[in-house]
């Protein structure tokens, strides 16, 4: 009795989060004005449509780009901040809680000044731009997963280590590294799931129509008078399966940094 | 190795990643908060500066009030559903070993779902004629004829709804850290000593999940109040200013409509509230880092 209450509860809690994905996939897949739940005649249509335009892979490759650009630079800078302030005793220590209290400022509120600066540098319309601004953003939550990930590894590994002769850098490289590895990969996930999905830089910050990433693109189907809904699902559905295949490898290692995270 | 050797390559370490967030967390406020104090003088004369022109002109404005009723409404809303509903996820979890991680993975798909796609999502399920919610809302309201994205009150719900989905993954991830903290043995304990779950809920699980809860609402509550992409894309901002929440009406006056003191100004009372949601959040993490 009690089991069955138990997997009863499981099966709504997973019904009401998956039914507004089968939703966007069942509308993509409906041809204009299908009624019924299950389409009756699915179709194909409106992905092919997309997959056979050039606009679709230069969008995915911005995207592409600049999640990746983003974790070229996340992954060695929370590395290195993480580990000083999970090993030193600095201002860095002191910096590091209200670091990680910036993402509750309302990032809105910074999109208007930001924008300015760039084009007074000429950085406005610049998927350079994009990467940087992504990176600023996740920075902080990151330096706390890395930091967590250096704090369980034993110092005693590290001091062995500099007994033998292993300078502060090579220390870094050969032993700290290869132990934060479950940290790089929570750090990998977060950037990666984050930047991808961001629409807000890409709207305020971008207007060059070859510079579009995919999540701009999506909205970029509303259209005023009417809206194309096999379409804009189709192009939806295509957007959010990386992200979600990339979460649900990489999970294990992001619900540690997590957890490290608030259980410290 | 020698104190000032050891500061140094602490600073070196910190500070690449310090200066890329200083540079893009508080460089541009003074810009941005100068550009709310800058008003347009009379007309064809050149602007003035400072001037409080663009807060009274918002504070006697009834929609830009209303605009921040319904953000008070946004976050209680989504606060209010996600607290329980999470609590509920969280047992459901911890309490059987066999297939946790399987529905831990289930859980967290809507946080890797880009924001803008699920609102567009939700846009569709209200919206169109045939779609469930709507035809749910028309089911609850009792009328037949109901445009859920049409109706100010049904709109609102939707957005609320969509970002409850959202948050929950968050929220859960919270507790259920704070639950591994509680020992086992003290649910035994009152276990055995009768205590029923309503109990031991009110008086082992809650209490010992307090500042986790505090931590998690206080994220939600800041992310919440900030959203302006997911109702950007969900409703617009309508019906009719409808669901203009502060955040939105920021966003749209900004790179809509090119008002770019009136984006200022709405974020300025933001910002104010970011801060002391930030100061709350160093409080309750300090309390955190000594009682656990």
């Amino acid at each position: 009795m009690k089991a069955t209450s138990h997997w009863l509860l499981v099966a709504v809690f997973c019904g009401v989060v998956v039914f507004p994905i089968l939703w966007g996939i069942r509308t993509s897949l409906s041809p204009e004005y299908e009624r019924s739940f299950l389409p009756s005649r699915p179709t194909t249509e409106h992905y092919q449509r997309i997959v056979s335009q050039g606009r679709f892979y230069r969008y995915a490759m911005n995207s592409a780009v600049v999640s990746v650009g983003s974790l070229i630079i996340v992954a060695p800078l929370s590395l290195a901040a993480g580990y000083s302030v999970a090993r030193f005793r600095s201002w860095g220590n002191r910096a590091a809680p209200i670091l990680l209290a910036l993402p509750l400022l309302p990032v809105v509120t910074f999109l208007v000044p930001i924008a300015r600066y760039l084009n007074l540098i000429g950085f406005y319309d610049n998927l350079a731009a994009l990467i940087v601004a992504n990176s600023a953003f996740c920075i902080p939550f990151c330096v706390w997963i890395m930091r967590n990930f250096v704090h369980s590894i034993p110092r005693s590994l590290e001091e062995a280590a500099l007994l033998d002769g292993c300078n502060r850098w090579n220390l870094l490289w050969r032993i700290v590294l290869p132990c934060a590895f479950p940290g790089l990969m929570a750090v990998t996930v977060f950037v990666l799931v984050q930047v991808w999905n961001n629409f807000i830089f890409a709207y305020a910050l971008t207007s060059d129509q070859n510079l579009q990433v995919l999540p701009k693109a999506v909205v970029g189907f509303i259209g005023s008078w009417r809206t194309n809904w096999g379409g804009l699902m189709a192009m939806g559905v295509l957007t959010l399966i990386p992200p979600v295949i990339v979460f649900q490898i990489l999970q294990r290692w992001f619900v540690a940094g997590m957890f490290g995270w608030s259980t410290k | 190795m020698p104190a000032h050797k050891r500061q140094v390559s602490a600073t070196l370490l910190f500070i690449p990643a310090f200066v890329l967030v200083v540079l893009f967390w508080c460089v541009p406020l003074i810009p941005g908060l100068s550009l709310a104090l800058r008003s347009p003088g009379e007309a064809g004369s050149s602007t003035r500066w400072p001037s409080l022109l663009n807060y009274s002109r918002l504070l006697g404005e009834q929609t830009f009030r209303h605009n921040l009723v319904l953000s008070l409404i946004y976050v209680v809303g989504v606060v209010g559903m996600s607290v329980p509903a999470s609590y509920a996820a969280c047992s459901l979890m911890s309490r059987s070993a066999r297939g946790t991680n399987w529905f831990r993975g289930m859980l967290l798909v809507p946080w890797a779902i880009p924001p803008v796609v699920s609102a567009l999502i939700f846009r569709n399920l209200a919206g169109a004629e045939i779609a469930p919610l709507t035809k749910l809302y028309r089911l609850v309201s009792g009328d037949p004829n109901l445009l859920p994205l049409q109706d100010s009150f049904w709109a609102m719900l939707t957005v609320i709804v969509h970002s409850f989905w959202r948050s929950v993954p968050v929220m859960t991830l919270f507790l259920a850290a704070g639950m591994t903290t509680i020992p086992k043995e003290l649910h035994e304990a009152a276990q055995t000593d009768g205590a029923t779950p309503l109990q031991r809920f009110l008086h082992i699980t809650f209490p010992l999940t307090r500042m986790h809860l505090a931590v998690g609402m206080l994220l939600i509550t800041a992310f919440t109040l900030q959203d302006a992409e997911t109702v950007y894309a969900l409703t617009g901002g309508g019906p009719h200013h409808g669901t203009e929440v502060a955040a939105v009406r920021l966003f749209k006056e900004a790179f809509d409509y090119g008002q770019f003191a009136t984006a200022a100004t709405i974020g300025s009372f933001l910002l104010a509230a970011g801060l002391v949601f930030m100061l709350l959040y160093l409080a309750a993490f300090r309390r955190a880092e000594v009682t656990l």
